[in-house]
């Protein structure tokens, strides 16, 4: 008996343990949350000296704004294309690899690397690529008889190679989860198929897709989160430019907070970019749910 | 069947693997090429293989104060990741699967959030209390970042551990601290590891919180990188062969930590 209690106070003595993390997310998440919320209510800014408290005005006046509108609008437009060749892409990829049946690490760790590159390096070297003039792009194309081509100079053509840097960026992502989600087939299943004389369309319809489905949800709700959250290719590619036309939502908030110094408003712009994923991400785990029954 | 149709798979998989490695064959191959090479219009694919642009960055004052920042920051967060991560998650190992559940979700939550969520309020304090562009600051910052995930790691090795072991030490006497030191983490050591270099390319990569809470003291190398793409203070060999010193830790985790960067960079959909 002495012996049963001395183990349970040793477990849970153990939990003298968390105390440090949780002194630390206390401090620098629940803390800085509390602090963003409040900042919201007031139109605090580093330029004018004093704070007053607002109420709600900072939230009205964003639903007001033009500029607001047009960046979700932006950043819709460049989530929802670039998210969805990556899985199509992404998808295309797995079903060739399990296909050649070749678990090469070293093939695998070719296609990580642009995820798990830094994003600076590579996405200079975009921009590099890219540039109108010198660009090796622009030069590759024209052996196509295309002409020169301004990728990053009109707003069509600067999302349109956001996208695209997007798409080579984060379409190993997809692959990855897809490839894991597929190798756990039973290939009997695969075989059978096979041997009924079901095509290549047909068994990549109606066996792989359906077979992976909770896998490629979870694989576009990550995506979908981390695209609305975008900000390095941005920033690095066109800087929110031409003009504002590529300033995506949290592109906006980061122009406001970090360079207008407007912290009242900015924190209010924060919370809505948080309200809006977090009601995306409800909508769509719930789907999972429903899917995995 | 799978034999005939294997040409089309192979040709898949080749032109991924050329679109996704070509941008670097380029990266690279700038870096070698001498400046005036570099400027050359139509441009030249075979560099000339000039290592000017490494001497000269390597000697470069400011190169060198970055690439410093970087990985003392890094370093810094990374110890204090595992360190606070190894605790916890030794804490919660007896976890029930309900509690577990929950504590995946929170995680996976903590990734919802836009980082700018927990950046502006940081900004602000951090200013108020004078540690905005200090190492200190971005060690914090950064750690925030990687907490959840580093610890989620563990938790999963953690818990692989049969619970016999532990039992065993406990009925031998051993203390909670003795189980945790002599036990749980030599145990889970190849894994720590793993964990610990995936923090560290993390935060070595990582450029929206340095370019925010940093200026000039503890500026990284990568907000040198960027800045320097708009004021040209480099050229641009000298940027790419930057740029390719700063790849160095993801090649290095590719190659030796594949498991933990998929699971860290999928956040557990895949057990890698």
């Amino acid at each position: 008996m002495g012996k049963k209690r001395k183990k349970v106070n040793k477990k849970q003595s153990r939990r003298l343990f968390l105390a440090p993390i949780t002194i630390f997310l206390l401090l620098l998440t629940i803390f800085p949350f509390v602090y963003l919320i409040i900042t919201s209510l007031t139109d605090r800014a580093a330029t004018s000296p004093s704070t007053n408290f607002v109420g709600l005005a900072n939230y009205k006046e964003i639903f007001l704004d033009a500029e607001f509108r047009y960046s979700l609008l932006v950043t819709f437009v460049i989530t929802f294309c670039s998210v969805s060749v990556q899985v199509i892409f992404g998808l295309i990829l797995a079903l060739s690899f399990s296909n050649i049946r070749s678990n090469l690490w070293l093939l695998r760790a070719l296609y990580l690397i642009p995820m798990a590159a830094a994003p600076v390096a590579t996405l200079f070297n975009w921009r590099f690529m890219l540039s109108s003039s010198s660009g090796i792009i622009n030069y590759i194309i024209s052996f196509l008889g295309i002409s020169e081509v301004g990728w990053l100079d009109s707003r069509t053509m600067a999302l349109i190679s956001i996208i695209m840097v997007e798409t080579w960026l984060w379409t190993p992502f997809v692959f990855v989860i897809l490839s894991a989600a597929i190798s756990s087939i039973d290939p009997s299943v695969l075989d059978a198929a096979a041997i009924d004389g079901a095509g290549r369309i047909r068994i990549a319809v109606s066996i792989y897709i359906p077979m992976i489905k909770p896998f490629l949800i979870i694989a576009l709700v990550l995506r979908i989160i981390d695209s609305a959250k975008s900000f390095d290719t941005i920033q690095i590619l066109t800087q929110g430019g031409p003009g504002y036309d590529t300033a995506s939502f949290n592109f906006l908030i980061f122009k406001n907070a970090i360079e207008y110094l407007n912290f009242g408003y900015a924190s209010a712009e924060a919370i809505v970019l948080l309200v809006i994923l977090l009601v995306i991400s409800r909508f769509l785990f719930n789907k999972i749910k429903v899917i995995e029954g | 069947m799978k034999y005939l149709i294997s040409s089309y798979d192979r040709i898949v998989v080749a032109v991924f693997l050329l679109v996704s490695s070509a941008p670097f064959f380029w990266l690279v191959g700038t870096s070698l090429k001498s400046e005036d090479l570099v400027q050359q219009i139509p441009p030249r694919i075979i560099p000339n293989f000039e290592l000017t642009a490494y001497k000269s960055i390597i000697q470069n004052e400011s190169m060198q104060k970055t690439l410093t920042n970087s990985f003392v920051t890094a370093t810094g967060a990374t110890l204090l990741c595992i360190t606070l991560g190894t605790m916890a998650s030794f804490a919660l190992i007896n976890l029930s699967s309900k509690r577990h559940v929950e504590f995946e979700f929170w995680i996976l939550s903590s990734r919802l959030a836009p980082v700018i969520a927990i950046v502006l309020p940081l900004f602000i304090v951090f200013q108020a209390l004078g540690i905005q562009d200090t190492i200190l600051g971005l060690v914090v910052a950064h750690s925030v970042m990687l907490i959840g995930l580093v610890t989620w790691i563990l938790l999963e090795t953690f818990r692989a551990i049969p619970s016999d072991v532990l039992d065993a030490s406990e009925v031998d006497g051993c203390s909670n601290l003795q189980i945790f030191r002599l036990v749980v983490v030599p145990l889970s050591r190849s894994s720590i590891i793993g964990v610990a270099s995936l923090s560290f390319l993390l935060s070595w990569n990582e450029f929206f919180l340095s370019l925010v809470l940093t200026s000039s003291d503890a500026m990284t190398v990568q907000v040198l990188l960027y800045q320097s793409i708009g004021y040209q203070t480099f050229s641009l060999s000298q940027l790419a062969a930057t740029s390719v010193v700063v790849l160095t830790p993801t090649i290095v985790v590719v190659s030796l930590f594949q498991k933990q960067l998929i699971q860290g960079l999928t956040f557990g959909s895949v057990k890698g």
